[in-house]
């Protein structure tokens, strides 16, 4: 009888140690590693990198790795892609497919859109004589990408000169932006 | 807004805060020719 009580009494010990081991303690502090990078635009987890094809040399990329289209005698890759050309033509209409791609490079879909769309500079108010129009041309506005896919954008610049001779040139900035699906 | 045949006033619609004034400057048939273009580029 005393040994059968014995075995009773350890059991409740052992429970009783088990209970006290998962509320002994009101905190813990714990260091654990956090690494977090900030990448170039074409390896973030929304790329934003210029196209593979030819077109992509037109999408330079500026001192901080941030892509930017560049059609004139500034891109870098002139010379080294570009054979010397320095912008559009005067009167005229000059289509360059596939110059940039925004991939979705994370966990989950993301609906991405570019704003603007079109640019347009004039110079001679209030009658201009000289018009730069350009367009920034997806295959849809606003799209849904899963994790992999992306989307390819186009551009097409429009001048237009009375007298032939370039007058104007356009400065500006688009916004990329991707949002949970 | 259509995105399957997009015409340049789409393209200002989608660009709200832009200053889209000058657009009227541009003769109709290029306009037509800028309409032809995009949409050759968005079927591709």
């Amino acid at each position: 009888m005393e040994r059968r009580k014995f075995v009773l009494s350890l059991g409740a010990l052992a429970g009783g140690g088990a209970a006290v081991g998962t509320g002994a303690f009101s905190s813990v502090g714990a260091s654990r590693d956090v690494t977090i990078d900030v990448a170039g635009d074409a390896s973030a987890y929304l790329g934003i990198k210029p196209h593979s094809g030819p077109n992509g040399q037109y999408a330079d990329t500026t001192s901080s790795d941030a892509l930017a289209l560049d059609f004139s005698g500034s891109n870098s890759n002139i010379g080294n892609g570009i054979a010397g050309g320095e912008g559009v033509n005067a009167n005229a209409l000059t289509t360059f497919a596939n110059v940039f791609t925004v991939e979705n490079q994370g966990t989950q879909d993301i609906d991405l859109e570019v704003t603007p769309l079109a640019f347009i500079e004039t110079d001679g108010a209030p009658f201009p004589t000289s018009l730069l129009l350009v367009l920034i041309v997806p295959a849809a506005f606003s799209i849904t990408l899963s994790p992999g896919q992306s989307q390819d954008y186009h551009v097409v610049a429009l001048s237009l000169e009375s007298d032939g001779e370039p007058d104007v040139s356009l400065q500006d900035e688009m916004r990329i932006t991707a949002e949970e699906a | 807004m259509s995105s399957d045949s997009p015409t340049v006033d789409d393209y200002f619609e989608a660009s709200d805060e832009y200053d889209h004034d000058d657009k009227s400057e541009i003769p109709a048939e290029k306009l037509a020719e800028l309409e032809a273009e995009i949409s050759a580029l968005q079927s591709d």
